[in-house]
């Protein structure tokens, strides 16, 4: 991890102010069109789509396929993709919220710790939904009350969390000065240059 | 959608193999128990019963078959159903 972390705030040392950003590439095109293609679909199946129809299942299954999909690469795709770049460690997590909020400023190549837990509760959820929603079709849970709440249980889940992903990707980007989301849409953080305040 | 699985039913009901299948109209009757007594009579396995927009609300299941039915409770009969096959 230690490897993957550059600092630009407090601490950093002899700071060159008219240093140009830099400008490291994080997100492979599969990882943002499967980041963006979940987010879409989500956002029909929550507003648009009937629930008792078939389209819902469709655009269901197609998120389940993505994020699975998301899993292979995280095996195997480029560095910052891996789960090797950003393990579920919930002491890291605490450790740089701890930071955040006594003005470390680390920049991180792939997820930061806290983020990174985010994102393995958005894909067990998104499993879950799409595990309990295959259910309601099927003979054996057809029409049986626990699945379809479950279903609801983790889309109410999913919407809390979801409103905290983006929270605190704005948070990390007030406070970084690095535009995660534009990082999601080119594939590129850019380290601002750094200033005497950090 | 919808009319799809409509037309399936309706041409499954028109088999008369099926003594159990069940298509708009059909008769079940008025109240939750008298429904879940008939749907039970015809084979089928009732999941769910509810009360939906004034309708009676029904998940029930034979075999492989799946059928959401909605029945007005003051005439007992079928309004609407979705079955998968
Ligand atoms: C239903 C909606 C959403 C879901 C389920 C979702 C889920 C995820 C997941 C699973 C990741 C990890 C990506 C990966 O490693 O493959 C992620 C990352 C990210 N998402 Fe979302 N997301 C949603 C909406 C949004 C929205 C609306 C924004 C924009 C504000 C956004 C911005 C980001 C950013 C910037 C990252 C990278 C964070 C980082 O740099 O560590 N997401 N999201
Ligand atoms: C993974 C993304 C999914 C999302 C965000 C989602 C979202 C939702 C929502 C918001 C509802 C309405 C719950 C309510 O009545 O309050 C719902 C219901 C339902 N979903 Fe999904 N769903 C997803 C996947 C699936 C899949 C993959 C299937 C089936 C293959 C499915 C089948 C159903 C069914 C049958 C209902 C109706 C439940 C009922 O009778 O009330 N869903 N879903």
């Amino acid at each position: 991890m230690t490897e993957a972390t550059f600092t630009t705030g407090k601490g950093a040392q002899a700071p060159d102010p008219a240093a140009a950003p830099r400008d490291i590439r994080v997100w492979d095109p599969l990882v943002r069109l499967i980041h963006w293609s979940v987010a879409a679909g989500v956002f029909v199946n929550a507003a648009v789509t009937d629930p008792e129809k078939q389209p819902h299942e469709l655009v269901g299954y197609a998120i389940l396929a993505l994020v699975l999909l998301r899993l292979v690469w995280g095996l195997m795709g480029p560095r910052p993709a891996r789960f090797t770049s950003f393990p579920p460690n919930p002491l890291a997590a605490l450790r740089h919220l701890w930071g955040l909020f006594h003005g470390a400023r680390g920049v991180h190549l792939s997820h930061n710790p806290a983020g990174a837990l985010m994102v393995y509760n958005l894909w067990a959820t998104l499993i879950g939904m799409g595990a309990t929603g295959i259910m309601m079709t099927t003979p054996r849970y057809f029409g049986i009350e626990w699945v379809e709440e479950a279903h609801e249980a983790l889309f109410a889940w999913l919407m809390l969390s979801v409103a905290l992903h983006i929270a605190g990707v704005l948070l990390d980007t007030a406070l970084t000065r690095v535009n995660l989301v534009r990082a999601m849409l080119d594939g590129r953080k850019r380290l601002p240059p750094q200033g005497p305040a950090g | 959608m919808r009319k799809l699985l409509l037309a399936t039913a309706l041409v499954l009901a028109t088999a008369p193999a099926f003594a159990a299948d069940l298509v708009m109209g059909t008769q079940l009757g008025t109240s939750e128990d008298a429904i879940r007594a008939a749907l039970t009579e015809l084979g089928w396995e009732v999941r769910k019963l509810d009360t939906e927009d004034g309708m009676i609300e029904v998940y029930a299941v034979m075999g492989d078959k799946m059928a959401e039915i909605y029945i007005d409770p003051t005439s007992g009969e079928i309004v609407k159903i979705s079955a998968n096959d």
